[in-house]
């Protein structure tokens, strides 16, 4: 539905599980390095090491020369098109928003779909990587396949990501190294047929609306005003990162430390993102090397300015709407104070034609900012209590605060707006939110071998804890005189009289425990073949008796092919398979928390306040008895490779079936409620291929080039729904086919003799008047079919260069701009395309644009005219850059130094045309689009 | 040594298991089970409140006063209404048959468990006991009430027996005896009805309870809600008995003057003999754009500068504005001020308007207004004033009399009934009806006039459009004029005839029901 428009008030934002303001997803990307160096590498598998050649599974590591100094304030951002079966997407251009990360296709229908993220072995989420600086980061790993999958079992349906922050070696010489990148960033530019001030006062005049009608064409001829309201928002912003880092090493203690700061503006006008991050990673051994243990700890500080209303139609809050929808004729200059645009307003019959000088107010008048204290600290040892069985104990914790402040200022024009009779105005929030994670694990080791035959088992057992409280405060009426924000001076007193001036005040608090046990045990022979076994009991306080538990198992094997050919041309050739389930007890989206209280397993009745009559009442949350944790099997086949040592890749086959799928189950309202969240009848498959191959086209001494690439496709199906489908009014799921498909009239043109809108109806033919059965699957929706990337990476002595384009396909969105854009509702208020002058008239019938006043303009919001295809191929980050020759500073204790010009988001090939090809979205209006990045960094070792 | 660090590993690891059940207990204050829930007097009525919060929305009057003819579209929209209700688009997605249907059964659900759970509660005394029985009187009103909306917006007749209403909720259904209801008779409707209401007068007289509690349902809102309920299926001469009842009975006056027929509606401080029979409360710590009532049609508050998106329509301010006094150039009839804000800008060319929209603002008043100046009492805002939502007055019982009258073929007696509203409204043109249609013709009208915005006019269209000749009525200036031009708003799309005066039933109810019978047309 394209949006309505309308000022806004706003509420006291009450948040407990998520972040506060609408956060969605943030920025560019980079090169993809595939780390395949040795094939005896070591590789972390879940909660065992093993090494490349014996893994069972395949695993896609992204190491730090990927991640460091892209200029990206999310780390997961640079992770985009680097592995095969992953698909990110920013929906947000806000700096330090979260993207979505969706691994081997969506695997619920409404629960959460985010991977669980494993920061140096302690299971984590995403919701606070703003305050993670990325050049602190080792490396990050992508875990895939059953058998590594199930060794998270609680909470590794959808995925794993692995993230190891740098740290010392042993008997390693001190190390100095600082970066710095400094970037700008610019708005990238959209397709969008934009009226100039003339045209759309001539449309406008057409229309016989707005103050074009009361023009003649000569004087819109020559009107003086053109706004381009997207220079009043946006602005070239800048980037900039400061990183020194200090590695050492004695023979039995080493260590890494290291200070960040980063900045980056947004593109958005107040928007920004500010960072402060120290991290000391220590890890020390025993004389006899038995004893070993270490202490992670990274403090991250961060500043976050957020746009508010993203999204929405508050014509007076989101500043978005302001640049994309604002006529031009409207000048920038009109804007002097609040309480002179609310005369302006007012005077001109509240029309919504002032609405970017009401935006240009808040931005004067309006603050928000979000700073974040995140502490990880980590500690563990262990000891070899005999040569083949070590015992290990870890004890990890994450502290999270964070305080959200927004204010509106008493003398702005939405303060003024909603003034009424009350002498003060405006107001103020604080909300605090404490989070704190714990994660201690037990673990005994025991490995063996006897000739060919090696022996690895394992058992372990974790302690998960995670605890929220959040306090929130709101002041209305704030006192202009005194009022500086923040500063808890000039807040209005309550009065006997009026209660408006009372603080607002909530407090929530929510626990979760999981606990569980695991085993695992491995076999090899002689390098050429193997198997993995493992399986877990999880207990979790978000169910009841027996459902609390869950067991999770897998088993996985492999043949190396190579150890049989024994070609010196084969490196690897491995043939590997696993199948195992994993649980989900997310049962609905949203933090961790979200769920818990009140809890979904029965009918709970909980006190409401002013329910009716000013008396309290009871809120009833309808429940499933039978609530459990929800299993998905994974089965997966792939064959990895290294030839010629020029090729390496790997190809496979996924299937993730996730079994009675959490859903929320439609449910008559005679009932009392539209759904029940629950285990249903209802299954959900996503099956796919996976590719992900590099080549060495030049290998010698002085220059290297290698291409490489990734791709995946799935399959995604859904089955066992209940009466077959679940309706969404513009969507539809049904089973056999894919979840939330597009289900609408299709558009079927012009009527060329009354300019109205014609549709096809259900049997083929055409109807101005479409209804409900005439609407039609579409077989699209927003989740890509195809994704991927590929690059270059080209090295020439000292000049480097590497490129990475990622790529979506099949993936269809609603364009609510583009829709913006041709509702002539619009004219008279707000900014239309200028191909609306092309529109049906009795004398121009030869056209694809309606009537200004067709008749069932209305019917197009319910058909697939403004579906478009959102596949697209960017370049997401192109990097070169030159390491200076060492005889320049041969004699000094500098090591190296190089610098690297990139530029992320460069060029988009799309049929898209709004501003952001990407999105996370199934349709988008009105949002913070994502930026193009140019920076310049510079790279110095002592 | 190494034997040692190895137990104590163990022991620690193992350590776990002993707190295993009280760590995995899920932590949720403040969520109770039925069992523990409701177990007193005051429990039960807190359950009453939520039902009475669950019809306590605005939606009728709002989705009502769009899809039929009382507004137009404002100087502030920003395209509300012009794809959908506006312009006559009617599917099971639109906003007034899901909100009519959601909200009437979400209660239902609430009012069942109010009436089941009420044998769970042990009364030790005698006000204890009473207290059960007027919460109960309050629940079966309630429960009436209900179905009787649903019939009155699904059925395809309202005065049919055998017609489908919609599906009867006389007792709390589960998830799994929820399954694929289907829908019930009109007959069946009107049986649980009239029995529930019944049942209502009873426990209220057996209460003793007499006097009006304006903002709870009572026994005048129950024998009011039984005149309504006869009147909708055609059953005159039981409406007017019971219209006579609570006209007779209830103590309660027509608001005679412009003040206190004001105060109803723009501060809701009339007195307590005056007038409404029932509303329901709402106040000014739980507002809200999306809940105050004045916020339907406005974002701000009823006044020119309140940043209007729907404006009076004008057909229906041609209808108030008629016969103005010729002194004070604007009509006596109270409900002239009262419907249409000091502050609106009149054009009167507004037909040859070149921009309609912007030289002729017609501000709703009616919720929340003021008689002179702008400074309504509804102001969008924290604790900012809120209407409340009337649910019946006096005045309808007058109206049923009136319908009453012309079935029995007595329209003079039609006309006194009428002019006794007339009168009190102040307004001076008496009605006096030369033929059944034109009577039906009158009520209508003044049905309009002196419901408008509070919900009424589609039923009113539905029940008695076609006697009294009389369908939607837009201004071409509102659908076909310069700067309001939706050719879809034209009154032809919404004949008598057509099949949208039976709301479908609504993607809610589909979305879970695979085997209830949808209406014709959808």
């Amino acid at each position: 539905m394209n949006l309505k428009l309308r000022v806004v008030s706003l509420a006291a934002v009450f948040f407990t599980g998520s972040l506060m303001v609408a956060q969605r997803t943030p920025r560019p990307k980079k090169d993809t390095v595939i780390t395949e160096k040795a094939i005896d590498e070591v590789v972390v598998s879940g909660y065992r090491t093993t090494t490349k050649k014996k893994a069972v599974t395949t695993i896609t590591t992204i190491n730090s020369e990927t991640i460091e100094n892209r200029p990206n304030a999310n780390v997961l951002n640079t992770l985009q098109g680097q592995a095969a079966g992953v698909n990110i997407s920013a929906g947000s251009g806000q700096p330090g928003s979260k993207p979505t990360v969706i691994i081997r296709g969506v695997g619920t229908y409404s629960g959460n779909s985010d991977p669980l993220y494993v920061i140096d072995g302690f299971p984590s989420n995403s919701d606070s990587f703003r305050s993670l600086n990325p050049n602190d980061i080792e490396s990050l790993s992508i875990l895939k396949d059953a058998s590594a999958l199930s060794e998270y079992g609680s909470r590794g349906s959808n995925g794993v990501i692995l993230i190891k922050t740098k740290g010392g070696r042993f008997n390693q010489k001190l190390g100095i190294r600082y970066s710095s990148t400094y970037g700008v960033s610019i708005l990238q530019s959209p397709k969008y047929n934009y009226s100039s001030a003339s045209q759309l006062l001539t449309l406008e005049k057409r229309y016989g609306v707005g103050k074009g009608s009361t023009l003649t064409q000569a004087q819109i001829d020559a009107f003086p005003i053109n706004t381009n309201w997207r220079d009043v928002f946006f602005r070239p912003a800048m980037t900039q990162s400061h990183d020194l880092a200090i590695t050492s090493g004695g023979e039995n203690v080493n260590s890494y430390t290291s200070v960040g700061y980063y900045t980056q503006d947004g593109i958005l006008k107040t928007t920004g993102l500010k960072r402060f991050t120290v991290r000391n990673n220590i890890s020390g051994r025993s004389d006899n090397k038995r004893f070993t243990y270490g202490l992670t700890s990274g403090l991250g500080y961060s500043k976050n300015n957020e746009a508010t209303n993203l999204g929405t139609g508050a014509i007076n809050r989101n500043y978005i709407l302001g640049a994309f929808a604002a006529a031009p004729y409207v000048s920038s200059s009109l804007y002097q104070s609040g309480a002179q645009i609310l005369q302006v307003y007012r005077d001109n019959g509240s029309t919504l034609l002032y609405t970017p000088s009401f935006l240009q107010d808040k931005l004067e008048n309006y603050s928000n900012l979000t700073d974040e204290l995140r502490l990880d600290m980590a500690v563990n040892g262990s000891y070899k209590l005999t040569e083949d069985l070590t015992a290990s104990v870890r004890a990890s914790g994450q502290y999270l605060n964070t305080t959200f402040f927004q204010a509106e200022y008493p003398q702005s024009f939405n303060a003024l707006l909603f003034l009424g009779s009350k002498q003060f105005g405006g107001f103020e929030d604080q909300n605090v939110r404490r989070e704190f994670l714990f994660n201690n694990l037990y673990s005994l080791k025991y490995e063996k071998k006897f000739g060919k035959h090696s022996f690895g088992a394992q058992v372990n057992g974790e302690y998960n804890y995670s605890q929220l409280d959040a306090l929130n405060v709101r002041r209305n009426g704030l006192i202009t005189k005194t009022y500086v924000p923040g500063s808890g001076q000039g807040y209005a007193a309550d009065t006997s009289t009026d209660d408006f001036y009372v603080p607002q005040t909530s407090f929530a608090k929510l626990k979760l425990n999981i606990i569980s046990y695991f085993a695992s045990f491995d076999y090899d022979f002689d390098s050429k073949f193997g198997f993995v076994l493992t399986g877990r009991r999880d207990g979790v306080s978000r169910f009841l008796n027996d459902q609390r538990y869950g067991n999770f198992y897998s088993a996985g094997g492999r043949i190396n092919l190579e150890s049989f050919i024994k070609s010196p041309n084969v490196q690897l050739l491995k043939l590997h398979g696993s199948y195992g389930t994993t649980g989900n007890q997310r049962v609905v989206d949203g933090s961790i928390y979200a769920g818990l209280n009140p809890p979904l397993y029965r009918d709970i009745y909980s006190i409401t306040n002013n329910t009716y009559n000013s008396q309290q009442g009871y809120a009833i949350n309808f429940g499933f008895q039978d609530l459990h944790w929800e299993t998905t099997q994974n089965s997966d086949l792939a064959l990895d490779f290294d030839l010629y040592k020029r090729l390496s890749g790997t190809v496979g086959v996924y299937q993730k079936k996730t079994q009675r799928l959490y859903l929320p189950v439609p449910q008559t309202p005679v009932l009392g409620t539209f759904n029940i969240s629950q285990n249903s009848d209802a299954d959900l498959t996503n099956k796919g291929i996976e590719v992900d191959l590099k080549y060495a086209i030049l290998k010698s001494a002085n220059t290297s080039l290698i291409i490489r690439g990734n791709g995946s496709y799935n399959q995604q199906k859904i089955s066992g729904i209940l009466g077959g489908s679940i309706n969404t009014g513009l969507t539809k799921t049904t089973n056999g086919s894919k979840l939330g498909e597009f289900f609408l009239y299709h558009y079927a043109g012009v009527n060329q003799s009354n300019g109205n809108l014609l549709f096809e109806t259900a049997n083929g033919g055409v109807t101005e008047t479409p209804t409900d059965a005439d609407r039609k699957l579409t077989g699209k929706n927003s989740q890509p079919v195809y994704q991927g990337g590929f690059g270059f990476d080209f090295q020439y002595k000292g000049f480097f260069a590497s490129t990475n384009f990622s790529f979506v396909a099949k993936v269809y969105r609603f364009d609510y701009d583009l829709a913006g854009y041709f509702d002539p509702g619009n004219l008279g208020t707000f900014n239309v395309s200028s191909q609306l002058l092309n529109a049906w008239t009795p004398t121009n019938t030869n056209t694809n644009i309606p009537a200004l006043n067709a008749a069932n303009l209305g019917l197009a919001s319910n058909s697939d005219r403004f579906i478009r295809d959102a596949s697209y191929v960017r370049l997401r980050n192109v990097q070169v850059g030159y390491e200076l020759p060492k005889k320049f500073y041969q004699g000094t204790p500098i090591q190296k130094i190089a610098f690297t010009l990139q530029a992320e988001n460069l060029v988009t090939f799309t049929k898209w045309q709004g501003f952001d090809a990407e999105s996370n979205r199934p349709n988008d209006q009105y949002q913070y689009p994502t930026p193009r990045i140019y920076t310049l960094g510079l790279d110095v070792k002592f | 040594m190494n034997k040692n660090i190895l137990k104590a590993i163990i022991i620690g690891a193992f350590t776990l298991t002993s707190c295993n059940n009280d760590l995995l207990n899920p932590y949720t204050p403040g969520s109770l089970t039925q069992e523990v829930a409701i177990t007193t007097v005051n429990d039960l009525n807190l359950l009453l409140n939520s039902a009475y919060a669950n019809v306590n929305s605005r939606s009728e009057s709002e989705g009502v006063s769009i899809f039929t003819d009382e507004v137009g579209i404002g100087s502030s929209n920003g395209g509300q209404g012009i794809s959908d209700d506006y312009i006559f688009q009617m599917t099971p997605d639109s906003f007034l048959s899901e909100s009519i249907w959601d909200n009437n059964y979400f209660a239902l659900s609430r009012i069942n468990r109010v009436i089941t759970f009420a044998g769970n509660v042990v009364t030790t005394n005698q006000t204890d006991a009473d207290a059960v029985k007027r919460i109960l009187a309050q629940a079966y009103s309630l429960r009436a009430y209900c179905h009787l909306q649903i019939l009155a917006y699904y059925s395809t007749d309202m005065t049919s027996d055998t017609a489908l209403a919609g599906v009867l909720a006389d007792k709390v259904v589960t998830a799994v005896t929820s399954k694929n209801l289907q829908r019930n008779t009109n007959k069946e409707f009107y049986t649980l009805i009239q029995g529930d209401l019944d049942k209502a007068v009873a426990l209220f007289d057996a209460t003793g309870t007499t006097t009006v509690n304006k903002v709870a349902a009572n026994k005048f809102f129950a024998l009011g809600l039984k005149a309504r309920a006869f009147e909708y299926r055609g059953d005159y001469p039981n409406a007017e008995i019971f219209a006579n009842r609570v006209i007779n009975e209830s103590g309660l006056i027509l608001a005679n003057d412009a003040v206190s027929y004001q105060q109803i509606f723009f501060t809701d401080n009339e007195l307590g003999n005056v007038e409404t029979i029932f509303r329901l409360k709402r106040v000014p710590s739980a507002n809200g754009q999306g809940y105050n009532l004045h916020n339907a049609w406005v974002s701000i508050r009823p006044n020119a500068t309140g940043s209007a998106f729907y404006e009076i329509s004008r057909a229906l301010f041609n209808k108030v504005a008629a016969n103005p006094n010729p002194v004070t150039g604007v009509p006596d009839d109270v409900r002239y001020r009262t419907m249409v804000a000091p502050s609106s800008t009149i054009d009167p060319n507004y037909a040859t308007s070149p921009d309609y929209r912007n030289t002729d603002v017609l501000i709703i008043n009616k919720h929340g207004g003021v008689a002179t100046g702008t400074n309504t009492a509804a102001v969008t805002q924290t604790n900012g004033f809120n209407n409340d939502i009337k649910i019946m007055r006096l005045s309808e019982m007058y109206l049923i009399r009136a319908e009453a009258r012309v079935v029995a073929s007595d329209l003079p007696g039609a006309a006194t009934a009428v002019n006794v509203i007339k009168k009190a409204r102040l307004n001076t043109v008496p009605a006096a009806y030369a033929s059944p249609q034109v009577a039906w013709k009158g009520i209508l009208d003044e049905r309009r006039i002196e419901f408008a915005y509070e919900g009424y006019r589609f039923i009113d269209l539905k029940r008695i459009g076609t006697k009294a000749g009389s369908g939607i009525d837009r201004n071409p200036a509102d659908y076909s004029s310069s700067s309001a031009n939706y050719p879809g708003g034209n009154p032809a799309n919404l004949p008598l005839t057509s099949y949208k005066f039976a709301l479908p039933i609504p993607r809610s109810e589909l979305n879970a029901n695979q085997v209830i019978t949808q209406n014709p047309g959808y």
